[in-house]
């Protein structure tokens, strides 16, 4: 472990890109490699001597405008412009994830999670059933937990598309995971449950007198 | 004293030959051991950042160097640590059901001795990284501290990227399925019906016209397909089923499905926030 292979680089003057140079036996994703470590020198060099801070330190100016962009989508949907709003959460989502990647990932997703749930609302006020169960999905992957709204809205656009067995799942899931809470915030999972399991019932019943 | 060295002969010369034995089979077997050992095949194949890094280092060395600024070293030292910070959790995480396995006896110990080695390694690596970022950091900003904080950091962000981007991908699979899915259901409505010129632009497939054409389109969508879904289900059905439907302009569901749209349309404003 000693030894290392000494590869066939250079450096641009200019604008500092790391390059291959020509060689008889190319190495494999160099030039890939070459890429990513290109790219986030660039992004380094915002910091003195490009030491990155710890990851504790965040930038406030990109959480102020993903905060702005997400209360303005809010606003949006309050006024009734459903697809608006879905605009405007999909450019503060934009916003979250483009966060330079030595910030804290709890922080993304704890954001994203937020927003992809209210873009998920406003899908579900414009019945695209499909982007909004992909939305809620995408929510409740992130933070399972305390989200009840997430799964609630999951189930209900897996339920509009008359995924029912699907639906019962994901309420079932999402009511595991609020166990915790007691039954405090139950958010009317419990109620849709119920309204799932009958709409099974009834297709079963229809298939079974057909 | 002959007859004293006669009988001194046997055993020095049983000793030298047990011995001698013992030397050759040891000097043999550590010889083998070793061997084995430069042949065990690496637990991680070689890294690139690694040799990225150490390039940069000794590109000086080389005929006609380039200039390589500290910057481009410290990118290239914050790549490595990632890579090495994956292969320690790696690591951490399959010695303990490695070593499971070895109690077994599933896995040979010639698996956990290339184990132990790559263990070794990691955390040589690791302590060389610490080295080489106390020396690039500046007085006021000991970067040993936090170089594998940022690094671990950065392997968790581009995880959740990855797993995000995977999502992305189910999620348009899933918007291609529902699109082909009402598209599908509705023309074979519209052709069971005869109804086309009716209801046609009112309900487009396309979520995007259905946005434009606001609620009220949006609120006729979800009737007519559960119509059809019935159609789909049980055709004869629907037709003493869904023409009356027609008459009532779809302003009420019709009584087959009670528990659809309704309860999904009170239930949207509940959950706002």
């Amino acid at each position: 472990m000693d030894s290392f292979t000494l590869l066939p680089l250079t450096i641009e003057e200019a604008s500092k890109a790391l390059v291959e140079r020509p060689s008889t036996t190319p190495t494999p994703h160099l030039a890939a490699a070459l890429a990513e470590l290109t790219t986030l020198h660039r992004s380094l060099l915002q910091f003195d001597n490009a030491i990155p801070p710890p990851p504790g330190l965040i930038n406030p100016k990109r959480s102020a405008q993903v905060n702005k962009l997400r209360e303005s989508g809010n606003a949006a949907f309050r006024k009734q412009t459903f697809g608006e709003a879905a605009k405007l959460y999909g450019y503060a989502l934009e916003m979250c994830l483009s966060r330079p990647h030595w910030e804290q990932s709890a922080l993304v997703r704890e954001e994203a999670s937020m927003i992809y749930s209210n873009r998920a609302q406003a899908n579900i006020a414009l019945r695209n059933w499909a982007e909004g169960m992909c939305d809620a999905e995408m929510s409740c992957g992130l933070k399972p937990k305390d989200n009840v709204k997430a799964w609630y809205r999951r189930a209900v656009c897996l339920k509009e598309m008359g995924k029912l067995e699907d639906a019962r799942e994901v309420l079932e899931m999402g009511s595991e995971w609020e166990a915790e809470n007691m039954g405090k915030t139950d958010g009317g999972l419990r109620s849709l449950l119920k309204e799932v399991l009958e709409a099974i019932e009834e297709k079963e019943k229809a298939a079974a007198a057909t | 004293m002959p007859f004293n060295l006669a009988s001194f002969i046997p055993p020095v010369l049983y000793i030298l030959v047990i011995v001698g034995s013992m030397a050759t089979f040891s000097s043999l077997y550590r010889k083998r051991k070793a061997q084995a050992a430069a042949s065990m095949e690496p637990w991680f194949p070689q890294s690139l950042s690694r040799d990225i890094y150490l390039t940069l280092l000794h590109l000086p060395d080389t005929p006609n160097p380039p200039k390589i600024p500290d910057s481009v070293l410290r990118a290239a030292l914050l790549q490595r640590a990632m890579d090495v910070i994956q292969k320690a959790i790696t690591v951490r995480n399959s010695k303990g059901p490695l070593q499971t396995l070895l109690q077994r006896g599933s896995v040979g110990d010639d698996t956990w001795a290339q184990f132990l080695q790559a263990e070794q390694t990691v955390d040589a690596e690791l302590k060389e990284i610490a080295e080489d970022a106390m020396a690039l950091s500046t007085q006021n900003q000991p970067w040993a501290q936090f170089i594998f904080q940022t690094a671990a950091e950065m392997v968790t962000n581009e995880r959740l990227r990855a797993k995000l981007e995977e999502q992305n991908i189910k999620s348009q699979e899933w918007a291609e399925w529902w699109s082909k899915k009402t598209e599908k259901v509705r023309s074979e409505f519209l052709a069971s019906e005869g109804v086309a010129d009716a209801v046609a632009p009112a309900t487009s497939p396309n979520p995007a016209n259905v946005l434009m054409a606001g609620k009220a389109a949006a609120a006729e969508v979800v009737p007519e397909r559960r119509a059809g879904n019935h159609s789909d289900e049980d055709g004869v059905l629907v037709e003493a089923d869904a023409a009356p439907k027609e008459a009532k302009s779809l302003k009420s569901t019709p009584g087959s499905t009670p528990s659809g749209t309704p309860s999904g349309s009170v239930r949207k404003k509940k959950g706002r926030k």
